[in-house]
């Protein structure tokens, strides 16, 4: 019996068969990628778990006969951070999906990995709470697969990634065994802080099968600001002036005149006509912290020169603004057929000149780029616009987009604020980091997955042997000489 | 820097390594590695009595004698010091651009190699989150001389493991960190310590009100002896001139309190109690129970207990320095009786620091969920087992 074969009749004992268990090509196809669709492999396998003991036993048996696995949330990802493995099996956490505890004493949250980012928070609107990581595809992604990206979101200026908001996860480990990593409900672990390495470590460590959350209270108030600049560089200079005085807002977004003009397109939201920059400002707080704040706000704003600017009346008005913002990648649609959404980052002080050299790359190029970015922490999401009709204009695309993050190790950012490397940006790993940084990051990997059955091909350009002496390759790589793994 | 260490927990380190840079850092540690030796990590010597007693030590590393530099990006809100600067001068530089890293001083003198091991909890994680929630970048030499990075100098990043959170509270058992980059943040226009008295039957709906009030306070620290049944509750506030006096009175209308305000902190904030301390992790809310219950035990031992509790975070230190002075036996009935209590509400309970008998005789740390993931991890990163062996969880 082929290693298939035995894969198949093993799951088989655990999932139903063309609900639990997909193998039909046309079912399989839809597995093939995640938000970053031009990286596209069918999976062998399909399962779609609904308890933590179906996932363990399917990484038991991966586990077993050598098969990787590679962990999906809702396919949202922008980096192919679950782009399967052909000859592996995709653990579809989607139906993985209750909200298991909103303890408000506590301010926890115990989820399944498949919850909607979303829905937690709406969940815990009775207790007058929230989950604070709020990337733009909330209202989609899953918790889970914001576990393993470490996802932001814009609110995170002030409020944190998704790893300072996680307390405790139960995890399938990839040679099956399930255990608890953190604290639960509390803080600080004894030990190694084996929690905050999972985080973030893109399904490389293994499947979380339950997550415990912090809960915020809700803030008294929250005051949105949108103000028409003449210039990114002006703009810019009113976020300087912003986070000098010590002002720490919710969040600080930009849009330069191609995203408006995209976001007005598609959603109508609004924004100051004829502006060559939006900026917007939130502050949530208490009253008088928000109040008092968003006076200098604005007076900031005025000195750098701000055009028509204005402060949302309501929610209504807010969610208007917001939505703006939130629809810019779709909204890029209706300017272009094809491009390309970029996540870097830089010291928020170098934006000027990094704009500057993105808009001489676009002149150059002939290649038109939109800029979003959270501008208060310097990541920028530059929406590379193309036409693949047109022969040789995703070659050039790629160039202008990987250029700009060249830019972003330049400067001294880095490769992805919020993506994930996935294995989108392998490629860009050896430019930010040395071969012993990289080495050191996979004796965690080597730690957990032995056999590097979780999710290959990720985050590493070049896998490393479990077990050898660190930092010393010769030749090919043995992986690569066995056809196990592919040099990017 | 200090004198070299003289003796650890009792043992004399064979030879002593002063690198005075990296290099010699990288050095040191390869040579010693190849020779198997045993090796100890330190840097002010402000944690020595933290920790499992290390099994035997052939060469204590000393960082202190490492260069001190800080290199100060104020316009992004982010420093990189190399981990011999201590607090104190990290904190004076930071302050003569208005900014400031936002953990307590809890042990003079600590270097920020010192604190990123051992990563002590104080009142400002409240309103900004521990020392692991600011370190977004750091670099390290492995026992094997290999020098290392992850994260970066930019706050927002997600390019490969988080080992600043693996080193965080290693207790320097993977790897000798020599820089690290923090986040920032600016100081306050204004701060306000609000203190008041409160009974501990009363502390459920202060705890309530406290966690769920929208006044979003900087810290709130419970402070006081188990002996009497009312403890001491003081409030940070910290934020724009115009509005702390608005949220002042925001937090005694939500409390029904009426606080005494100082621009000072109380003398017990920036400490740990005790020369003996415990450290006891609790769910939120649970912390009525927890004081109710190491009430009892402090009664029925008859033993003087300071508490200091971090409300919000759900980490309470106890100094109990009487621990030291019963039987073994005595101390390890208490501890024990602590360590259900804490299990009870969800957290555990380690003992910080104490004289060296005590932690020979009873693990600090208690047992410890996915101990075998954990030696796995120090299995990679130190194969030998050179670093600190046995200081860790489990003897790691």
């Amino acid at each position: 019996m082929n290693n298939l074969a035995s894969l198949l009749e093993r799951l088989r004992l655990i999932f139903h068969e063309g609900t639990g268990l997909l193998t039909d090509p046309a079912m399989l196809r839809t597995f093939e990628c995640d938000g970053l669709a031009h990286h596209r492999v069918i999976p062998a396998v399909v399962v779609l778990p609904t308890t933590a003991e179906q996932v363990e036993q399917t990484i038991s048996i991966c586990h077993d006969l050598g098969v990787p696995f590679v962990a999906r949330g809702n396919g949202t990802g922008l980096s192919a951070g679950a782009l399967p493995v052909a000859e592996g099996v995709v653990i579809s956490l989607s139906r993985f999906r209750r909200i298991i505890e909103i303890d408000a004493p506590n301010m926890r949250a115990v989820v399944e990995p498949g919850v909607i980012n979303l829905d937690l928070t709406k969940a815990s609107v009775g207790d007058d709470l929230y989950y604070a990581p709020d990337p733009s595809s909330q209202q989609v992604c899953s918790i889970g697969g914001n576990v393993a990206e470490n996802s932001g979101g814009a609110h995170c200026l002030k409020y944190g990634f998704t790893t300072h908001h996680i307390t405790g996860l139960e995890v399938v480990t990839p040679d099956g065994e399930l255990i608890s990593l953190g604290a639960g409900k509390c803080v600080d672990a004894p030990g190694y802080d084996l929690l905050g390495a999972f985080i973030g470590s893109e399904g490389t460590l293994g499947v979380a099968t339950k997550i415990t959350t912090k809960l915020l209270k809700r803030p008294e108030l929250v005051k949105t600001l949108i103000a028409a600049f003449d210039s990114t560089t002006s703009a810019g200079a009113a976020v300087s002036a912003i986070i000098a005085s010590g002002i720490l807002p919710a969040a600080v977004e930009m849009m330069d005149a191609l995203a408006i003009e995209a976001a007005e397109n598609a959603v109508h939201c609004g924004y100051p006509e004829g502006a060559n920059t939006v900026l917007i400002v939130e502050l949530d707080g208490p009253e008088g912290e928000v109040l008092a704040g968003m006076e200098r706000v604005e007076a900031f704003c005025r000195e750098c020169g701000a055009g028509e600017l204005r402060i949302a009346a309501d929610d209504e008005e807010r969610a208007l603004i917001w939505k703006g913002r939130k629809s810019a990648f779709a909204a890029i649609g209706t300017l272009s057929p094809d491009f390309i959404v970029q996540d870097g980052v830089i010291p928020r002080t170098s934006l000027p000149q990094v704009l500057a050299e993105i808009a001489e790359l676009s002149r150059t190029s002939g290649i038109r780029v939109a800029n979003v970015f959270h501008a208060g922490d310097g990541n920028l999401h530059p929406l590379v616009l193309f036409d693949e009709r047109i022969a040789g204009d995703l070659e050039t695309a790629n160039a202008v987009s990987g250029a700009i993050i060249d830019l972003c190790i330049k400067y001294g950012g880095s490769i992805t604020g919020e993506h994930g490397v996935g294995a989108d940006k392998v490629s860009y790993m050896g430019k930010m980091f040395t071969e012993a940084d990289l080495d050191t990051m996979q004796m965690v990997r080597c730690a957990f997955d032995v056999d590097n059955l979780s999710n290959p091909g990720k985050i590493f350009p070049t896998p490393r042997l479990c077990g050898e002496v660190p930092g010393r390759h010769h030749g090919v790589h043995p992986l690569v000489l066995s056809g196990e793994a592919e040099l990017f | 820097m200090p004198s070299p260490i003289a003796t650890i927990d009792g043992a004399t380190p064979r030879a002593t390594a002063t690198p005075s840079s990296v290099d010699e850092l990288r050095t040191t540690l390869q040579e010693a590695s190849h020779s198997g030796k045993q090796l100890l990590l330190a840097g002010h010597h402000t944690k020595m009595d933290w920790g499992r007693p290390p099994e035997s030590v052939d060469v204590a590393i000393e960082l202190g004698a490492l260069p001190c530099e800080i290199e100060h990006w104020a316009d992004d809100l982010v420093v990189r010091a190399t981990a011999s600067v201590t607090l104190e001068e990290l904190q004076r530089e930071l302050s003569t651009r208005g900014q400031r890293l936002c953990v307590d001083t809890l042990i003079p003198s600590s270097t920020l190699g010192g604190l990123v091991a051992t990563a002590p909890s104080g009142p400002l994680r409240y309103g900004y989150g521990a020392i692991r929630d600011l370190l977004i970048g750091v670099g390290a030499v492995r026992v094997d001389g290999t020098l290392t990075r992850s994260g970066g100098r930019v706050v927002k990043n997600v390019a490969g493991y988080d080992l600043a959170k693996l080193y965080t509270g290693s207790y320097g058992t993977l790897a000798a960190v020599t820089e690290v980059f923090l986040r920032l943040h600016a100081l306050p226009e204004e701060s306000q310590y609000l203190t008041v008295a409160v009974p501990i039957d009363n502390l459920g709906p202060v705890v309530a009100a406290l966690t769920h009030s929208t006044v979003a306070p900087s810290a709130i620290e419970l402070h006081g002896p188990l002996g009497e049944r009312t403890l001491t509750l003081s409030v940070l506030i910290e934020g724009l001139a115009k509005g702390v006096p608005i949220r002042q009175a925001g937090l005694e209308r939500a409390l029904g309190l009426s606080f005494a305000t100082s621009t000072s902190a109380p003398d017990w904030w920036s400490s740990l109690p005790g020369s003996t301390t415990l450290k006891v992790t609790h769910e939120v809310a649970s912390l009525p129970q927890l004081v109710q219950g190491l009430y009892e035990i402090a009664d029925r031992h008859q033993i003087h207990t300071e508490l200091k509790d971090s409300i919000g975070i759900g980490v309470c230190h106890l100094g109990i320095d009487a621990l030291a002075t019963l039987t073994l036996e005595s101390a390890g009935q208490v501890l024990g009786e602590i360590r259900m209590l804490a299990t009870a509400l969800g957290g555990s309970a380690i003992i910080l620091r104490a004289p060296v008998a005590l932690r020979t005789a009873m693990d600090p740390f208690g047992s410890i969920p996915a101990l075998d993931l954990m030696r796995r991890v120090k299995a990679q990163f130190d194969p030998q087992q050179l670093l600190a062996r046995g200081r860790f969880v489990g003897g790691i």
